[in-house]
């Protein structure tokens, strides 16, 4: 796999060790941050890859097709306000995926 | 080349090139480059996905282009990738295509591929155009085209689509493989071992599988279990038992297929392309920092909501007076020159009424589609989609649905056109069913009738605001809430579905394409003109009909009499024509009372006597079915006022103050009626348009019913609570 190719946002991966570091991200996120979570507790900011897709249906088949697969780099591009849909980077494209659709998405950090 | 054998055309049949792409691919904007003013938009049979075609002379030989719907995958889990699915496999209406152009978006070529490779494992000779090659360059990508070519075997062509660069060695390429398929047989197939076996396994299940190759063997596997019974009795529920769904990705087959594709596909991206280094944060995501902000993007997504409504509900308007003025013109030309009768009569009345009333929404269609087309083109609609998404989603809307409702403020049936940029169907059709709630501009002669009439002398609220402005945008409110209850209401009964999932792709924003925005216009405006408008005519002449027969002999002669001795007991003068102009009125005043919609007004009552109707007002409602401002002329016309085709506000205030006086209205009543106005479904060139956008006749029927019945019911509660309260 040459996923480690992928243009991710090189920029950010300071900050993000630096945020989890100094606790800017919930500790619950930090405690299980060796293994995969799902996305919709990420913060804006944060990349890794997907491990897996937790759905086994047509939903899920899409999400592959677009690229979630196993290995693809994904980053977290914002949250829109009350609760709303997430912009995910994924692979070279942005996509929005709502909260519940997003809880599907499981994904290691990078680095 | 041209002394080969080889490169003889293909008999005189054309080679049938079919466009596919990812949306946001330029796949449209190719197509037009290629068929120009020759493009055909029809509908599929049965389906709502619409089909362009197109003839174009290639190189060598004439082509035939068929550009299929934008789809990321051929799983055929939509509407778009089945349509794409079915005109690749010749099962659409027309033969296999001879080769398929994949257009591909040379930024994001990975999820690009996907669909490329499912093509060729069809079976369908492949071209790959790589479009977008300026952008792509401009944000430091390197692509080995060469390396891409033979890792993909097939042609891969840099293009340029919006000005046409490489776009003749496309077409070299296109002709090449049409006349050596084999040129264009894409990247051979290489499966992982779990996939070859549940494929040996699957051919065992059904001896119909036996004969069938690899790549359609994948296509099956993952396809819809009705679809494939749909073709081959049986064979999709039998797969889709023998291999049941698993909640470990790497033991089910379908996400198998699909990570296998995506192995390969990184290999080749991998091997012979260079990402950019440095920073990677587009323009597009700077520009999103604003946009997508919650703050400024919200105030910026108000401004623009606010520009496009003002358009379409202002700036539209001078243009349908400018279509009224030139259609009354003509109806007066008519009227002037040909002889008096029921000929003249359905022309005018009936036919040309149909017209002006089609050609009246022109305007309004067409300043909404240009606002909506350089929403979409420069890749803002996703955004607003995804700023809005969380209101919308508690009514069970997607997003996207906010700008097919806000254009319905203007009018339903451009609102309701506007709903082809929502891609699952049940949304669609949920939208379409509620939109006719939002309070379109018909509706306000009649609010400004009742409030003139009844409100007018109520004083001011806080001395500061008018009774009768604050009713109206309850009005207004009134049906927006509805709305929204509605589509909660539907969206767990008749749509179930919890709203299609988001999943929205946020196009990098590019510049709109005057080109493209006018062939939309074009397409847009030329299919409301000649498919809705007839349905409009038809039934503007049978409503024609009901308020004219059954004329009776009785009536006329009578009124010959009445003229008559007018004639006879006054002198010539204006004194003597105003009688007589009079006597027209009153002619027409009984002539009313005696038709179908007359008759229909008074057997009405008893149903419509509980809202505070009389029959008066039910030959209205009857007459007001062609459009909800029609109720005031036709009122005029009961009350044996001359009638105007021109309903401004002082003559439906006029009209108001008319009916207030004979005792029809009075504050209760008028309420009740404006309410029922709000609610109603009164809209003959809706109907046409649901008609239209929906295929069938269920949907229109539907609405119409669900509509009057509630708005028979608000009126009710209305009425019926105002008297309880001690309101007349």
């Amino acid at each position: 796999m040459a996923d480690g190719a992928q243009p991710l946002d090189a920029a950010l991966r300071p900050l993000d060790a630096a945020r989890l570091v100094q606790g800017d991200v919930p500790r619950a996120l930090v405690a299980s941050s060796s293994g995969a979570l799902a996305l919709t507790r990420w913060v804006p900011g944060q990349h890794g890859q997907v491990v897996h897709i937790d759905r086994a249906d047509a939903f899920g088949d899409r999400l592959a097709e677009l690229g979630l697969t196993p290995g693809a780099p994904v980053a977290v591009l914002r949250k829109a306000p009350f609760g709303g849909p997430m912009l995910l980077r994924v692979r070279q494209f942005v996509l929005s995926l709502r909260m519940d659709e997003a809880a599907a998405v499981l994904v290691a950090p990078a680095g | 080349m041209a002394d080969s054998p080889a490169a003889a055309p293909v008999g005189a049949r054309p080679i049938h090139v079919a466009l596919c792409g990812n949306p946001n691919t330029g796949k449209t904007t190719l197509f037009n480059q290629w068929t120009g003013a020759n493009a055909q938009v029809g509908n599929y049979p049965g389906i709502t996905v619409e089909r362009h075609s197109g003839r174009r002379q290639g190189p060598s030989q004439p082509w035939l282009v068929h550009d299929l719907p934008g789809c990321y995958s051929l799983t055929a889990h939509s509407p778009e990738e089945e349509v794409a699915f079915l005109a690749l496999r010749g099962r659409m209406d027309g033969p296999p295509p001879d080769v398929a152009v994949v257009v591909l978006d040379a930024c994001n070529l990975a999820r690009n591929l996907l669909l490329l490779v499912q093509v060729a494992e069809l079976g369908v000779p492949v071209v790959a155009a790589l479009n977008l090659m300026d952008a792509a360059t401009a944000a430091g990508w390197h692509i080995d085209t060469a390396g891409l070519q033979a890792a993909l075997g097939c042609p891969v062509v840099p293009v340029v689509a919006r000005s046409g660069q490489g776009l003749d060695g496309l077409s070299s390429a296109v002709e090449a493989v049409a006349a050596d398929p084999t040129l264009g047989r894409g990247p051979l197939p290489a499966w992982s071992l779990e996939v070859q076996t549940a494929m040996q396994a699957a051919r065992a299940v059904d001896p119909r599988l036996a004969e069938v190759g690899d790549g359609e063997l994948a296509w099956l596997l993952a396809a819809d279990a009705a679809l494939v019974d749909s073709w081959q009795p049986g064979l999709g529920t039998q797969l889709a038992s023998a291999f049941g769904r698993a909640a470990d990705e790497s033991a089910d087959v379908r996400r198998r297929l699909i990570h296998d594709r995506y192995r390969r596909i990184d290999a080749w991206v991998a091997a012979h392309t260079t990402a950019p280094s440095g920073q990677t944060r587009t323009p597009s995501d700077r520009v999103d920092d604003v946009l997508l902000h919650p703050l400024w993007g919200t105030l910026a997504f108000l401004a623009a909501m606010t520009l496009l409504f003002q358009a379409v509900f202002a700036w539209a308007t001078p243009m349908a007076d400018a279509v009224s003025a030139a259609m009354g013109w003509i109806a007066d030309l008519c009227r002037a020159h040909l002889p008096a009768g029921l000929g003249r009569d359905v022309l005018v009345d009936g036919f040309l009424a149909g017209v002006g009333g089609t050609l009246v929404f022109l305007p309004q269609i067409l300043v909404l589609f240009l606002g909506i087309a350089v929403l979409e083109d420069s890749g803002y609609l996703s955004r607003a989609a995804f700023l809005v998404d969380r209101a919308m989603a508690k009514a069970g809307l997607p997003g996207k649905a906010f700008v097919p409702l806000l254009s319905s403020f203007a009018c339903a049936v451009p609102g309701i056109l506007a709903t082809r940029t929502l891609s699952d169907p049940r949304d669609r059709l949920l939208t379409i069913l509620i939109a006719p709630l939002m309070s379109c501009s018909a509706r306000l002669p009649v609010y400004t009738m009742v409030t003139a009439a009844v409100f007018a002398d109520v004083p001011k609220v806080g001395g500061l605001l008018a009774f009768g402005g604050l009713v109206v945008t309850a009005m207004y409110l009134l049906g927006f809430v509805l709305a929204l209850a509605v589509g909660a209401v539907l969206r767990r009964t008749l749509l179930p579905g919890g709203g299609a999932p988001l999943l929205l792709e946020m196009p990098p924003y590019r510049m709109p394409r005057p080109g493209n925005l006018g062939r939309v216009l074009w397409d847009r405006g030329r299919v409301f003109v000649v498919e809705t408008g007839a349905t409009i005519v038809a039934l503007s002449v049978i409503l024609w009909a009901l308020l004219t027969f059954p004329r009776l002999d009785a009536d006329t002669v009578a009124h010959q009499a009445a003229r008559g001795q007018i004639e006879a007991r006054t002198a010539a003068g204006p004194a003597r024509d105003e009688a007589l102009a009079q006597q027209d009125v009153a002619l027409a005043q009984v002539r009313l009372d005696h038709s179908i919609a007359g008759r229909l007004g008074h057997a009405l009552e008893p149903a419509i006597a509980p809202l505070g109707f009389d029959w008066r007002i039910g030959i209205g409602l009857v007459g007001s079915l062609a459009a909800r401002e029609v109720l005031v002329p036709v009122m005029a016309q009961i009350y044996g006022r001359a009638s105007s085709d021109d309903v401004d506000d002082r003559f439906a205030a006029d009209v108001g103050q008319t009916m207030a006086k004979a005792g029809s209205l009075t504050p209760l009543k008028g309420l009740s009626l404006m309410v029922f106005f709000a609610i109603a479904m009164q809209c003959l060139n809706t109907l046409a348009t649901i008609r239209r956008e929906t295929r069938s006749w269920r949907w229109p029927l539907f609405a119409l019913g669900y509509l009057n019945g509630l708005a028979w019911l608000g009126s009710f509660a209305v009425y019926q609570i105002g008297r309880a309260l001690g309101y007349a």
